[in-house]
């Protein structure tokens, strides 16, 4: 079972607002989850081998990006000269 | 296959696939791009013949196509609208596939019954009261509905094969890597496919052949391997069959899909194959596996969604609260469960018992899937515990993971499989799943039109 | 306890941008300047579906680099994934190399006034670069991510660094050794050239104390100053009996500050990006030819030229110096003469006036021409640095040469002058004679004065010493 701090925090890590959530309930499916998870003490276990596949490369070759006009239309908020705008880190 | 349908002309594809949707019933589709569909058909109708003429395409809502909103089944993409398609579409296109639509899913693929869509549940076309299975619910009902005959789905941990038995089509999840992800929204990458749903197995073949292979824009997309024998057996005679014993005799297995693993391996049997008793590995370590590292990628793979250049956002006063109330906000629970549960298992002090245990598991799940089809060519194994469960049945998390319990250890061993029906069990669809080595479509198939034809 | 029984320990880290086309995984141009966000597609913004395809130049780079430094290049790394939210990281990771870097080991030789020294380095990784916030007076936050997805390097040295003064010595020859193998343009000022540093105090012998990471140290003056200012500081924190805190502090013109808004514990959560293979090493890439490095063209300077290490470290401060130096050489200046007028003569004036190497008004030809005659004894130092000031003020080597004339060399002419002088001066030669070896210098004087001070000083002092035997009394 995950205590209440450690579900804090990791909502904190994932950027999730844990207002008006049922914490215990929430606690409660996680927890029943982890005991999934206990199967993996038991479990053999081997050394993560190596892909046998060799991956392909790309040619250091300018690609004409999509028009920056459609990329910005699809923001939430931009500036004049075309950044994208976020709140301050502190208000 | 036999011949285009509808004569090869598009527009009367179309046209039939439009009146056979009617209003939807079934909720399959999240948006039908009516006018689109006329237009590229009569288009293609004016110029050259092309192999998939005639083919009416379905497309699972996390797969990109260009000027189509692209939601994931989530509310925080519910107006997103890509300028790119998905390689795997693309490819169908030029072959002269025309889209219809986009289909309905569990959100960023995460779920077992299209339940967690936030544009509300697909039903099952076979039985109304039945939920579709998942996540490529939409795709599944789409072609049991008859609307058309295929559909792009994908497949992390089951999404493909799980649906195609609870709705009686087929459906092949592909060798990690043989189809080009890219235009896919990631779920879980070291396990994500794309994959054709058809009504038989020649259909969904004829996709995967068009999809298949390297692609410059997915560095993970490769060929067959050379030197990994010949692509495919030439005949059922003398292929070696094994049946996963321990799988189809696990307790609470439905009867029903017993009995078609069994009548599976007579019918593969009297056709020719040389049918044995095999052993897979026991399902629980994979599935405890799969649900550390597909929520772990996913708590990674979903950071993106932050509402800074796309998407919705919640304002809030500060960067962080604006985070959150976008995040929270955006993602319904089931996907808020496994970004929180990934993010635990990859954070710092319980790393190594969780995401390093699980990976090490994962490595000895392959081996052993691998040492098993070093000996056979096929495996023959249920696909699902039994047929579709009630709408609203399942409401515990966990009951809806083990409904994937036969499908999550091919997916981590990266490997081809393959789900044919077979029959009905209480008036719903049963079939069983075909396993091969990395790269074996080829030999599922064969072994997979053998069974969808039916008879001893 | 005195000032001097602390040990100063610091380690830097360099980010150098690879000078590619295009962004490390997508087509994207990396150039410099261009207006907000005119340099992403959906890769590089984060967009859903996208995927990341390396640049194979990137990696070509990288290896150049780490071959240049003698690192180890396994057969194969891994890129994994960094994660933290920030705006300016459009997917909510970075893609790095973690635990399987491309490049493990290496050594950077450094010589820092004349003493040389060789720094460890720990690794070297491939790692994607992130955007640009501005904090604008809105209340808002500017975003711009043409840098984002930006190919770098991350160079770690070993924490073996013992001054500030090394530590920007280190910085400047590797950015004179990435100039060179043209791995990067070095430019500080574009942010192509960033440098962190982990400075920590501790006593001699004693485990390492706990560091503190500077980070916007964006010139090597900054560089200097940040650490001495936080050397100062910790050494007053642990005299007072205090402890450091580990924290990362920013450089704020003239003092360090603690870095504000990065509330969260670091927890990056790596893990190997599965959308990535891992990266193997290519068999070209092992076999592209490196130009002369640095280090080595200091130790051929000194062994080879017998050049003094002090002279070796000027003249390879930066490949302009070290392309002027070879210039001079191969118009036939000898190597010593060279360097001096060089190292002195030229950068002195240079450094004068503020200017660098690259932008001399003096030709390596036009210096090598008098270098020649100064050593072939027709320029004395006198008129060469005459003729220097001409050059300098634009004139040809052939122009100035002729304008400050030629040394006297001619004998006759030379034996006429010393005839002159000692028969004007008896009395002095009548002291040499009685062992006063002095009045030479005297004679001498007289000589070059009378030929306006061109006379040729060896070919001089040997007729003067000859004319003065054949005086000698019998």
């Amino acid at each position: 079972m995950i205590d209440e701090a450690t579900l804090r925090h990791v909502a904190r890590l994932a950027r999730i607002d844990l207002a008006g959530l049922d914490l215990e309930q929430l606690r409660g499916e996680l927890g029943r989850v982890l005991d999934l998870l206990a199967a993996l003490d038991r479990a053999d276990r081997l050394d993560v081998g190596s892909e046998e596949a060799t991956m392909a490369l790309r040619p250091d070759v300018v690609i004409p990006s999509a028009p920056l006009s459609e990329l910005l239309a699809a923001a939430p908020a931009v500036s004049e000269d075309g950044a994208f705008l976020v709140p301050k880190v502190l208000p | 296959m036999s011949g285009a349908p509808h004569g090869g002309s598009a527009l009367a594809a179309v046209e039939a696939a439009l009146s056979a949707l009617g209003d939807d019933p079934c909720h399959a589709f999240l948006e039908v791009d009516h006018d689109g569909a006329r237009r590229r058909a009569t288009a293609l109708d004016a110029g050259p013949a092309l192999p998939l003429r005639g083919h009416v395409l379905a497309v699972k809502d996390n797969l990109a196509v260009a000027g189509l909103r692209c939601t994931a089944g989530s509310r925080l993409l519910a107006d997103y609208v890509p300028g790119h398609t998905a390689t795997a579409v693309e490819r169908l296109v030029a072959q002269g596939a025309v889209i219809l639509g986009k289909t309905n899913l569990d959100e960023f693929g995460m779920g077992s019954s299209t339940e967690a869509s936030a544009f509300g549940p697909t039903l099952n076309p076979r039985a109304l009261d039945r939920i579709p299975g998942g996540s490529s619910g939409g795709s599944a009902a789409a072609v049991a509905a008859g609307v058309c005959r295929l559909a792009l789905g994908s497949d992390t941990g089951g999404s493909i094969r799980q649906p195609a038995a609870y709705c009686g089509v087929v459906g092949l999840k592909p060798t990690w890597g043989a189809v080009s992800r890219f235009g896919l929204v990631a779920y879980a990458s070291s396990l994500d496919t794309v994959g054709p749903m058809a009504p038989t197995v020649a259909e969904a073949m004829a996709a995967f052949r068009a999809m298949r292979g390297p692609d410059p824009r997915d560095a993970t997309a490769r060929e067959r391997p050379l030197g990994s024998g010949p692509s495919a057996p030439a005949s059922i005679k003398g292929l070696r069959v094994g049946v996963a014993e321990g799988w189809a005799a696990a307790a609470g297995l439905h009867p029903g899909v017993r009995e078609a693993v069994a009548r599976a391996a007579d019918r593969l049997a009297s056709a020719g194959a040389d049918v044995r008793a095999v052993a897979l590995p026991e399902p629980d370590a994979a599935l405890a596996a799969y649900y550390v590292l597909a929520p772990a990628e996913a708590s990674s793979n979903l950071a993106r969604y932050d509402g800074v250049r796309y998407g919705a956002r919640v304002p809030a006063p500060d960067l962080l609260g604006m985070y959150e109330r976008t995040r929270s906000a955006g993602f319904g629970p089931e996907v808020r469960r496994r970004v929180l549960l990934g993010t635990f298992t990859l954070s710092a002090g319980y790393k190594d018992a969780y995401y390093g245990r699980a990976q090490g598991v994962r490595a000895a799940v392959r081996a052993a899937f691998l040492q098993c089809l070093a000996g056979v060519d096929v495996v023959l194994a249920p696909t699902v515990p039994g047929p579709a469960p009630r709408l609203g049945e399942l409401t515990d998390p966990v009951q809806l993971y083990l409904l994937d319990v036969f499908t999550i250890g091919p997916s981590l061993a990266g490997l081809p499989a393959l789900h044919v029906p077979t029959g009905a069990a209480d008036g719903l669809p049963v079939g069983v799943q075909l396993l091969g080595a990395p790269f074996a479509e080829e030999t599922l198939a064969l072994a997979g039109e053998i069974l969808e034809r039916g008879g001893p | 306890m005195t000032a001097s029984s602390w040990e100063v320990v610091i380690g830097l880290e360099v980010h150098c941008q690879l000078l590619t086309a295009t962004k490390l995984f997508c087509g994207c141009s990396t150039r410099f300047g261009a207006a907000p966000n005119s340099q992403t597609c959906p890769v590089c913004l984060g967009h859903p579906g996208v995927l990341p395809v390396l640049n194979a130049e990137a990696v070509r780079l990288a290896v150049r680099l780490a071959r240049a430094v003698g690192g180890t290049l396994p057969p194969e790394s891994v890129f994994s994934r960094k994660n933290y939210f920030y705006p300016d990281l459009p997917k909510g990771y970075q893609i790095t190399q973690y635990e399987r870097p491309f490049c493990e080991g290496g050594e950077v030789e450094v010589s820092l006034r004349g003493v040389r020294l060789v720094v460890p380095l720990t690794r070297i990784h491939l790692e994607e670069d992130a955007g640009k916030s501005t904090h604008g007076g809105h209340g808002l936050t500017e975003v711009d991510l043409n840098r984002a997805g930006t190919p770098l390097v991350e160079i770690v040295s070993e924490p073996a660094l013992r001054s500030s003064d090394e530590a920007a010595a280190y910085l400047e020859e590797l950015r004179n050794l990435v100039r060179t193998l043209g791995v990067s343009d070095g430019h500080l000022e574009e942010g192509s050239f960033r440098c962190d540093a982990n400075v920590s105090l501790r006593r001699p012998g004693a485990p390492l104390g706990t560091r503190v990471e500077l980070k916007n140290l964006n010139s090597f003056t900054f560089v200097k100053k940040a650490i001495d200012y936080e050397v100062a500081r910790q050494r007053e924190v642990l005299e007072e009996g205090g402890a450091v805190i580990q924290e990362t502090r920013l450089w704020d013109e003239r003092v360090t500050r603690p870095m504000r808004g990065k509330e969260d514990a670091h927890d990056y959560r790596y893990f190997p990006e599965p959308d990535l293979l891992p990266l193997r090493l290519r068999s070209e890439w092992l076999a592209d030819a490196l130009p002369e490095l640095p280090g080595t063209r200091r130790r051929r300077y000194v062994d080879a030229l017998g050049l003094s290490q002090y002279d070796a470290e000027v003249l390879t401060a930066d490949s302009a110096t070290s392309a002027f130096f070879e210039a001079m050489l191969a118009a036939g200046a000898g190597p010593k003469a060279s360097a001096n007028w060089l190292a002195n003569e030229l950068m002195g004036r240079l450094n004068t006036e503020g200017r660098s190497v690259s932008a001399s008004p003096v030709a390596p030809q036009d210096l090598a021409a008098l270098v020649v005659r100064t050593q072939d004894g027709r320029l004395s130092s006198k008129l060469a640095k005459e003729a220097f000031s001409r050059l300098w003020a634009g004139e040809s080597a052939a122009a100035a040469i002729a304008a400050v004339g030629e040394v006297v060399s001619d004998s006759a002419a030379l034996e006429a002058a010393i005839a002159d002088v000692l028969g004007a001066s008896p009395d002095e030669v009548a002291q040499f004679h009685a062992g006063k070896t002095k009045v030479v210098g005297f004679f001498v004087g007289r000589i070059m004065k009378a030929l306006q001070g061109k006379a040729d000083p060896q070919l001089t002092q040997a007729l003067l010493l000859a004319a003065l035997e054949a005086r000698r009394p019998t």
